[in-house]
């Protein structure tokens, strides 16, 4: 009886299978009558090569890069980096051996890049680095399309100095420690912190981006008995954690605030809990490299092959455009 | 695994009860070098903290204790977390979420014990792929973006406070706790389980259906974690897809510096709850003296090792 169960489920199990197999194999075949036709017209095709997509901002970035795409007749294919940097060197490998016209990529490891870009101009294939700097890109691609963490970090910090009126009590909640961002963001707020001397950071630590570890850390700070009267937050998602540590405690008065403007920074800023966030125009940065592309493909020369899409703050007079 | 009544055993006492002497020093050490630490509000806020990774630490106590293990809780976490966040936005009685979690989680449980017991996979292997599946659904559901706007109710589920002063969290886990301990140690089936730990084939053959022990277990586990998702998305206020990510490691970790052996047969509710109650205490104690967190995982790594070192010492003296 068992054995028989046992075999129907084997059965079972199979066939969900077969028909799984069956309609990703009828996918594929769809998939690729869509780029014959694509070719027939000369519809150009642009592979964007991304270090992963499980965050708003990077699902910002390829929507905006996609919609542009449309506009200009160009198909833009997204592909997923899982934030390991071997599989982003095979799949920009990939992209040169199937023909795409144009490669977009956001490098995983800003070191590890250089002999595949260089493989792909070699095959004539023109690439744009974006969203994150590649170490010497200057040396290695067409250009480079991006946000400005520095100038970010100092925005963000500004900002709050400016709140405080450049005296108080500062609590960083960084990204991964040593990661791209999380230096230069950082860098950013060494800039501010240096020109106001009244501003003590007593509190800093690594909450690798994530909203629960912030909260953590922000309820155990405020039962250290220190003041705080800021919590600069390297990103969204950590600010909102630490706005809610705050509330929780009962606390109104304490500036929270984060950089990318992602939805639940936004709706945090729409609620007053984070009182504000820097965007660095995400969809911009997506549209942006898209049309760059579009320029080096058809042969224009770039007059500016450095190019960064722009600040903005976002707090509560200004939300209700986001 | 069988008790054998002995007479006053230094090092049996020790084994049994060195995690709550570690727990009493680290506290002790914590309250010296920190004034605040000791202070009732932070005690409470030390068990609010651990109320999510306890539940989940209770949960993979069962496997543990029945001879398993699960890698894919956290998966768990993520994707119902997800969908609390979903459900959550004031359309639905708060029930709806929860019983959604819970039934999810239990889903995702059963798939691990069928896969286990009836399709003989190593837990390990099952509760990859389970682990590497979900956190992909999670994804999928949310198309890689947090979750917000969920109701202030559903917010309350977990900041607010009963009588005023203890944290709803804090009652969730004594809640579990005590529905744990129950069935673990006043139930044939808890005695079952840790039969089928200690020996399965013995377990087999004294007429126990072990197939249907280890699967339930793993429902218990994928249960535990739906309720923690529920509760994490309560929490942070936001439904993020990758929350969650890593929990199955400190639910582990909780169990093996509780006093759980990794072979199954062993293991008390308490030490589990102290081992939960451990790892918050250096998070929230280094937190307070300013320590970075990169410290804490040196000292929790240095807890586990010493933890296990003492069980499986305490073994070879038996």
């Amino acid at each position: 009886m068992k054995k028989k169960l046992a075999a129907f489920l084997t059965g079972a199990v199979l066939a969900v299978g077969l028909l799984a197999g069956c309609s990703s194999a009828s996918n594929e075949e769809t998939e690729n009558k869509d780029t014959e036709a694509g070719s027939g017209s000369e519809k150009l095709k642009v592979a964007m090569c991304m270090s992963h997509q499980t965050n708003d901002f990077q699902i910002t970035v390829t929507s905006a890069a996609i919609a542009k795409g449309e506009e200009l007749g160009i198909e833009v294919v997204v592909f997923d980096g899982n934030n390991d940097s071997a599989t982003q060197i095979s799949q920009i490998e990939s992209a040169v051996d199937q023909g795409y016209d144009g490669i977009i990529f956001e490098p995983i490891n800003v070191d590890a890049v250089q002999n595949i870009v260089d493989y792909a101009t070699q095959e004539g294939i023109p690439v744009i680095n974006a969203v994150g700097a590649m170490t010497d890109w200057e040396d290695y691609v067409a250009g480079y399309v991006g946000g400005d963490n520095v100038t970010a970090g100092e925005m963000e910090m500004r900002k709050v100095a400016e709140l405080l009126d450049g005296k108080g009590n500062i609590a960083i909640l960084n990204g991964p420690m040593g990661s791209d961002p999380q230096i230069q963001r950082h860098e950013g707020y060494d800039i501010v912190l240096a020109e106001y001397p009244d501003l003590v950071v007593v509190n800093e630590d690594d909450a690798e981006w994530a909203t629960d570890k912030a909260l953590n850390i922000v309820e155990n700070w405020l039962q250290s008995g220190k003041d705080i009267d800021a919590v600069v937050c390297q990103n969204d998602g950590m600010a909102v954690g630490a706005a809610k540590a705050i509330q929780d405690a009962g606390l109104t008065d304490v500036i929270v605030t984060g950089i990318d403007a992602t939805s639940d920074g936004i709706d945090a800023v729409k609620s007053g809990a984070v009182t504000g966030t820097v965007s660095q125009d995400a969809a911009g940065q997506g549209s942006l490299s898209v049309e760059t592309i579009y320029k080096v493909i058809k042969g224009e020369t770039l007059t500016d092959k450095d190019l960064r899409t722009e600040n903005i703050w976002i707090d509560s007079s200004n939300v209700n455009d986001y | 695994m069988e008790k054998v009544k002995k007479p006053f055993d230094r090092q049996r006492l020790i084994k049994e009860y060195g995690i709550i002497l570690i727990f009493a020093v680290l506290v002790a050490v914590m309250t010296i070098l920190s004034p605040n630490f000791a202070q009732p509000k932070n005690l409470i806020n030390i068990l609010k903290q651990t109320s999510i990774n306890g539940i989940l630490s209770l949960g993979m106590m069962f496997v543990i204790i029945s001879g398993g293990f699960d890698l894919s809780v956290g998966s768990i976490v993520g994707v119902s977390g997800v969908v609390a966040a979903y459900l959550g936005m004031g359309e639905y009685p708060l029930i709806i979420p929860l019983l959604a979690c819970i039934g999810l989680g239990a889903l995702c449980g059963l798939g691990n014990g069928i896969g286990i017991s009836f399709g003989n996979l190593p837990p390990f292997i099952m509760t990859l792929g389970m682990m590497t599946a979900l956190r992909g659904l999670a994804l999928v559901i949310s198309g890689g973006q947090p979750v917000t706007g969920i109701s202030g109710g559903y917010v309350n589920m977990s900041s607010g406070f009963l009588f005023g002063i203890i944290p709803y969290l804090a009652v969730y886990f004594v809640i579990a706790i005590v529905i744990c301990a129950f069935i673990l140690t006043k139930t044939v089936y808890g005695r079952r389980i840790y039969s089928c730990g200690g020996n399965m084939l013995a377990a087999r053959v004294s007429g126990i259906n072990v197939k249907a022990m280890q699967t339930s277990v793993y429902m218990i586990a994928g249960i535990m974690a739906g309720v923690a998702g529920f509760l994490l998305t309560a929490r942070t206020t936001v439904g993020a897809p990758t929350a969650g990510e890593g929990y199955e490691m400190d639910a582990i970790t909780a169990c093996v510096i509780g006093g759980v052996s990794m072979n199954g047969g062993t293991g008390k509710w308490y030490g589990v709850v102290v081992g939960a109650l451990i790892i918050s205490v250096i998070a929230n104690g280094l937190d307070i003296l300013g320590v970075s967190s990169h410290y804490q995982k040196i000292i929790k790594g240095i807890i586990i090792i010493v933890a296990v070192l003492a069980d499986v010492n305490g073994k070879s003296t038996r």
